[in-house]
């Protein structure tokens, strides 16, 4: 059966990671949405198969993340109702190279049961009750469409808490 | 994670359609083009239509696809090649001129009539190739990928050195890639977006971002370094970049002709085919407009190509194949069409490995999906072929035949799908007339520089140049650049103590065990072609070939190509434009006794914005040079070297301050365009060769953007020392023209004191100025009749030249 899991990789570089996300918020401000707070910007790495949860902890350590610069995550969700995920995807049929050679790297390892590698970008935004209710998801959605993808190629999706 | 819905096509639909073209009449026809992004005139539909009639029967899709392709402005260079009345316009009356070939007639016929021995393969195969020694040759090639970068400038600029390289991969019998250049032209930052366009280009800062990444991680990860570039910032580029790719190759001698027999296999090496960069070749011809389909966009695979790479070259040593050439705008249709054109092909669609299924038999034929070579290889090589590709772990499919039908046979699934004659397919295409106007007019002299008084605030406008993009330091580019990969590298992009002075050209050595070596170096300038396109092309081919002179480059082995990026030339006052460009090629490539081995055009560079006005750059050329240097030792850079050395202008400085950065930064229009004294030029090249030969020059830089003000700041940056300069006494215009205008053949030299008599006589029928003397104090004095008019510290210079890069 065809499972789907999506690992997070993220810098633990601290200077590194403050730059990004001050460009994120610098780009907020200048689309007047600086309430929202950029947490953290993260790779994403999704990979369908039927694999076992040892096989993919196996990729995250060995093949996706650096353990000296970098931590993962396995399907992480956002923490409470403040916390947003935006996530950004190559749309279908266009050429993601990354994620080529991922599933290369993945059966060099020996392992088989992967079947689908997918490249991405995750953005992690934080806005209070109180700014969520005046910056609608569709204004979010407008933001990244304009600064942090291309929509030509690219299509993000917003992941709540639940 | 979404979930991915593979664009699927269902199974029904995959057989080729026919389309009723023979019935139709002229509207008809033309409606047929539009709907399926054709990009042919009614001239051409008819001569299609007219094909089929004499076949009697209609066309399938896959053949009216192939047709398109290979009769695309990008393919075929429609206007370049066509019938041009040229109307020149001036008080003294009309001229005109017709050209039958603009090409044939101006590039080509001046390298035809400079015969020069050293040129092995010109205007004929992917690239232009010239000697290097008894044994190997070296090729060049620079193309541009405007449109896509427009749209997806990561994967569209990425896409651009992808396929430049594969040009040079599939040049003669493939050679392999030593060097990168880049050159981008984007719009000015912080400019403010107009309503209508905001929602449709993506701005300036956002492009170039995306343009540099895109380079970056294709040439770095393919490991080839990238030597030599430049960026430029114009208004006119806002809504359409121009991003320009090069690469210089190295190849066996014996390598440097290919040729295809019937029989032998049609072999395709490296990615798989999906519906990446459908139409992009037509749509490379068409204006920029809304609702693009992300089909025409790629997105390049670096780690493919190298291993494709490595596979050809090892084949290539092994004698395994006897053509190949890459697959670029029009897919398959255009590599094994061309492949092809001499004899014949068949071709077995259904052998093509696709990255999904699904795909129809014109999309897997026209696909542009990146790191794909097609190969023609005899039967008995197949094998071993198979094994290099399995060592190198990249695909290798047999997907046809070469014949001698003189016919492109496509099949899909036992069905004939396109069966057309190779001869209507390569000379049917009817001829383009156009008519070009242009009109002289008197230029409007501006004398002064009014709007800031000069003497009160002395060093304001050399510390304003500085900061000015244009001329500010492009390190934050620059370092995302691996320069040393490969360990060739011998001038780099910077240079001096701190490597921190822009250099003027590169120079590398592809040999490690020779001390010979190729000199890369560029020249472009909009803003002398918004004034007069033939005075931009000469200054241009001017600036690349003292570029490379200025490091040690030698014009009696030195080659250029020429890239011509032009708005809309439907309009007949901009293809004026494009004509005198190309008669200043013709012109100055005869006096500089310099040929031109390859070139490219990109034209209809416009934008349609939401009201229908069409907005065309402006029209630039760019002219690489490459040349071989005998040995790389003797070569010099641009930085002051030592105290107490002497600081002398070589050339005349003329009150030319038309298109200078001068009148840009004061936003002043009109004034004197600089013009080329060719003979005078090429004298002073070659006493300056000469001089470094010898090796009397201690540094020498070449002035362009912001004239001798900026030069000899870049100077002292690069040199970390000062210097003490004095007008000459005897200037019948004021001062801060003679700092900043954009005279061409210039350049500032360092020189020994004690080398004085031997200078003078090298330079005895030159035009050369004593200025002053390097100085130990990290200062830049310059006096205008014993006053001082500007006195700004290094690093202070320095800190405001690196300034607009640290906001990057």
């Amino acid at each position: 059966m065809t499972k789907k899991v999506l690992v997070q990789v993220s810098s633990i570089l601290k200077k590194k990671s403050l730059q990004n996300r001050k460009k994120v918020e610098d780009l907020l401000r200048t689309a007047h949405l600086g309430d929202v707070e950029c947490n953290t910007i993260e790779q994403l790495y999704g990979l369908e198969g039927n694999f076992s949860l040892e096989e993919i902890q196996r990729i995250a350590q060995e093949l996706l993340c650096d353990p000296i610069a970098e931590k993962f995550i396995i399907d992480a969700k956002p923490k409470d109702f403040k916390t947003i995920f935006l996530d950004v995807w190559f749309k279908s049929g266009v050429t993601d190279p990354v994620a080529e050679s991922v599933l290369k790297a993945i059966r060099d390892l020996n392992i088989l049961t992967i079947e689908n590698a997918f490249f991405g970008m995750r953005y992690e935004f934080k806005e209070s009750a109180e700014v969520r209710e005046r910056i609608a998801d569709e204004k979010l959605i407008l933001f990244a469409n304009r600064h942090l993808l291309n929509p030509l190629v690219q299509q993000c999706q917003l992941i709540k808490y639940r | 994670m979404p979930t991915y819905q593979i664009p699927m096509t269902k199974v029904e639909n995959l057989a080729a359609e026919t389309i009723a073209l023979l019935s139709l009449d002229n509207e008809s026809l033309l409606r047929v083009s539009k709907e399926k992004l054709l990009s042919l005139s009614l001239q051409e539909m008819l001569k299609v239509q007219n094909y089929f009639r004499l076949e009697a029967r209609e066309p399938k899709d896959i053949e009216l696809e192939t047709i398109a392709q290979t009769w695309s402005e990008h393919c075929k260079h429609k206007t370049f090649k066509g019938e041009i009345i040229y109307t020149e316009e001036s008080s003294e009356g009309k001229k005109q001129k017709i050209y039958d070939d603009l090409l044939d007639q101006t590039i080509v016929r001046a390298t035809l009539e400079l015969k020069k021995k050293f040129c092995l393969s010109v205007f004929e195969d992917n690239a232009g190739v010239i000697s290097f020694d008894k044994k190997r040759a070296v090729a060049f090639k620079v193309e541009t990928h405007n449109h896509p970068s427009a749209l997806e400038p990561y994967g569209g600029a990425g896409t651009g050195i992808g396929g430049v390289i594969r040009d040079i991969l599939g040049v003669g019998l493939g050679a392999k890639p030593i060097l990168n250049t880049d050159i981008f032209c984007v719009g000015e930052f912080g400019a403010s977006f107009s309503p209508g366009l905001e929602e449709n280009i993506l701005p300036p800062e956002r492009i170039l971002s995306g343009v540099i990444a895109g380079v970056r991680d294709y040439g770095n990860r393919m490991g080839i370094p990238t030597t030599n570039g430049a960026v430029l910032f114009h208004k006119g580029f806002f809504a359409n970049p121009l991003v320009f790719c090069g690469t210089v190759g190295f190849l066996p001698k014996d390598k440097v002709k290919k040729k295809v027999s019937a029989g032998e296999l049609i072999v395709s090496i490296g990615g798989k085919t999906g519906r990446d960069g459908i139409h992009g070749a037509t749509f490379s011809s068409l204006s920029l407009q809304k609702d693009i389909s992300a089909s025409v966009v790629q997105i390049g695979h670096a780690i493919m190509e190298k291993k494709a790479m490595e596979a050809i070259l090892r084949a290539r040593d092994q004698n395994l194949f006897s053509a190949l050439t890459d697959c670029g705008a029009g897919g398959y249709s255009s590599s094994v069409g061309e492949l092809a054109s001499s004899c014949g092909a068949k071709v077995y669609l259904e052998n093509v490995p696709l990255k999904y299924q699904g795909l129809k038999p014109w999309e897997i034929w026209l696909s542009e999906s990146q790191e794909r070579m097609v190969l023609s290889v005899p039967k008995e090589n197949l094998k071993k072929l198979e094994e290099i590709c399995l060592l190198e772990d990249v695909g290798c499919s047999v997907i046809g035949e070469f014949t001698d039908s003189g016919r492109l046979e496509v099949f899909y699934k036992q069905e004939k799908t396109c069966d057309l004659e190779l001869n209507f397919l390569h000379k049917g295409i009817p001829r383009v007339r156009k008519k070009a106007v242009w009109k002289i007019f008197p230029q409007q002299k501006i004398c002064e520089v009014p709007k800031i008084d000069f003497y009160k605030n002395p060093s304001f406008l050399l510390k304003s140049l500085l900061k000015e993009p244009n001329i500010a330091s492009k390190k934050w580019v620059i370092k995302q650049y691996d320069h040393e990969v490969q360990g060739g590298s011998v001038i780099k992009p910077f240079v001096g103590l701190n490597q921190n002075g822009p250099s003027d050209a590169s120079v590398s050595r592809p040999d490690l065990d020779s001390w010979k070596g190729i000199v890369v170096s560029n020249g472009i300038n909009p803003r002398f072609g918004e004034l007069d396109p033939y005075w931009m092309a000469a200054n241009v081919m001017d600036e690349a070939l003292r570029n490379l002179v200025s490091v040690g480059g030698d014009l009696k082995k030195c080659a250029i190509l020429d890239n011509f990026c032009w708005g809309d030339v439907n309009q007949e006052e901009i293809l004026g434009g494009l004509v005198r460009a190309a008669q200043a090629c013709y012109d100055f490539s005869k006096i500089f006794n310099v040929p031109f081995i390859s070139g490219k055009d990109s034209l209809n560079n416009t934008w349609r914005n939401q009201k229908g006005e069409v907005l065309s750059i402006p029209g630039t050329l760019l002219i690489s040079a490459i040349g071989i240097v005998e040995d790389v030792r003797k070569c010099v850079t641009m930085d002051f070297k030592k105290i107490g050395n002497l600081i002398f202008l070589l050339g005349e400085t003329k009150e030319e301050l038309g298109g200078s950065m001068l009148y840009d930064l004061l936003r002043l229009k009109g004034g004197e365009v600089p013009k080329v004294n060719g003979k005078g030029a090429y004298g002073i090249m070659q006493s300056l060769q000469k001089a470094i030969q010898s090796g009397l020059v201690q540094s020498c830089h070449d002035l362009s953007e912001g004239g001798l003000g900026v030069a000899l700041s870049e100077m002292c940056i690069g040199g970390s020392l000062g210097a003490e300069i004095h007008l000459p006494l005897d200037l019948n215009f004021s001062d801060a023209a003679f700092l900043y205008s954009e005279s061409s053949s210039r350049w500032l030299i360092e020189v020994e004191p004690k080398q004085l008599n031997r200078l003078k006589k090298i330079f005895s029928s030159a035009p050369i100025t004593l200025l002053g003397k390097v100085k130990k104090e990290l200062t830049l004095k310059i006096f205008s009749r014993k006053k001082r008019i500007v006195n700004l510290g290094v690093l202070e210079m320095e800190k405001i030249w690196n300034s607009f890069s640290e906001k990057q």
